[in-house]
């Protein structure tokens, strides 16, 4: 895989700059697509739990991932575990099979030692950086062995339940006007209203 | 008159179905850009804080809003406030925030479409003939935008983003990086959350 590929080019569009760690995340989705041997998700077909968290670096893993899976944070199946650590677990909701792929110790390192995280260090935005510092590395991903980039575990059964019905019903908020989904609706003296007009005053 | 904010391919190519939702959302994170006078994101300067929760059809407005803004799930400048509403709000820190949510009579026009009768009977949006989509999605361009938002200047509206960390452990459990802030200690040794036991591991809601 190279800059050339489709893939790689929506992940670019939607994320809006040049860096290793959302080509990561690409590669650790297929990676995990492969070993389920499953394709990537139309509607909710798939859930991704990723392992990150907030305000670190690294993130941008998750975009890969959206990208690579379909599975996505509007349609709902991507999902955040707060380890802030650089795994995903793919399920396959029908048969329940799941995966986990996590980023090597070495794959890691080879970013986290690179000049272009220095810059990022001092606060200088992705996007700022000379993309000299950063295709190298992005290349370095896209082509990179799957197994130097990922320790791919075992395939498991994950306890998934079983998948709500999707709510329909919706509510108009008796204080602002607007539309709220049913399930939620709060009531405030005796009125039916949605969240936030139900906590103020 | 057709919008001009319709989605490019890639879009739909990201998003992986054509629903009209993803449209919208696109639509309203195009018109706030305007709205603010800013660009599509590139790093980390944009927020958008959707109001939407889970398991609603309406949540794929925030994979539009995400594809329009740049404000992306991976750079984590999304954020849910689960009050259940079809409406986001846009902030730039230097050039404020605007909301904007979807006007009731035009949720009710749409509802009337034969997208929702597939839909409420539990099919996906994939599996819906595409005749049918395309219906509910040219009428959604076609409406026009004080048709579908309300739109609100909002002058005192405050987020202070926490300072991002690069210092990162290795597990001595798993052998697994950890980012510093989630370090736990056990037995004297560095170790992740899982690794631990300490907090109970996070469980797949649906």
């Amino acid at each position: 895989m190279d800059r050339n590929d489709e893939l790689y080019k929506v992940g670019l569009a939607l994320h809006g700059h040049k860096c290793p760690a959302m080509p990561l995340g690409l590669r650790a989705g297929l990676a995990a697509l492969d070993a389920l041997g499953v394709q990537h998700a139309p509607d909710g077909q798939l859930t991704a739990l990723v392992e990150i968290d907030r305000n670190h670096c690294s993130t941008c893993f998750a975009d890969g991932v959206q990208v690579a899976t379909g599975c996505t944070f509007g349609k709902g199946n991507i999902r955040s575990l707060g380890y802030g650590k650089f795994g995903l677990t793919l399920i396959d909701n029908k048969t329940g099979r799941s995966v986990r792929v996590v980023a090597t110790p070495e794959a890691m390192r080879r970013n986290q030692e690179s000049e272009f995280i220095q810059f990022r260090k001092k606060d200088i935005p992705a996007s700022q950086v000379d993309v000299k510092l950063v295709e190298p590395l992005i290349d370095k991903v896209l082509s990179e062995k799957t197994d130097v980039l990922f320790k791919v575990e075992p395939i498991q059964q994950a306890q998934v339940p079983p998948m709500a019905p999707h709510a329909f019903d919706t509510i108009i908020c008796a204080e602002c006007g607007e539309v709220t989904v049913e399930r939620y609706a709060r009531v405030k003296r005796g009125k039916i209203v949605c969240i936030p007009c139900a906590e103020k005053a | 008159m057709t919008t001009q904010h319709i989605p490019p391919e890639w879009a739909f190519e990201f998003h992986a179905h054509e629903c009209p939702f993803m449209p919208i959302g696109y639509r309203m994170g195009k018109l706030a850009l305007a709205h603010l006078g800013v660009e599509r994101e590139k790093d980390h300067g944009f927020f958008v804080f959707p109001e939407l929760g889970e398991g609603h059809p309406q949540t794929c407005m925030m994979d539009g809003m995400q594809i329009a803004t740049g404000a992306t799930y991976g750079k984590l400048m999304m954020a849910k406030t689960f009050y259940g509403k079809l409406a986001a709000t846009f902030y730039h820190p230097k050039k404020g925030a605007v909301r904007y949510s979807l006007l009731p009579d035009f949720i009710d026009a749409m509802g009337k479409f034969e997208f929702f009768v597939y839909r409420k009977k539990g099919i996906e949006p994939s599996q819906i003939p595409l005749d049918v989509r395309r219906e509910v999605i040219q009428w959604v361009y076609d409406q026009p935008d004080e048709a579908i938002f309300k739109v609100e200047a909002k002058p005192d509206f405050k987020f202070t983003p926490i300072k991002g960390s690069f210092n990162k452990t290795k597990c001595s459990g798993c052998g697994e990086y950890v980012f510093d802030r989630y370090v736990r200690m056990k037995d004297g040794k560095p170790v992740c959350i899982p690794c631990s036991g300490y907090e109970k591991t996070a469980l797949i809601e649906r």
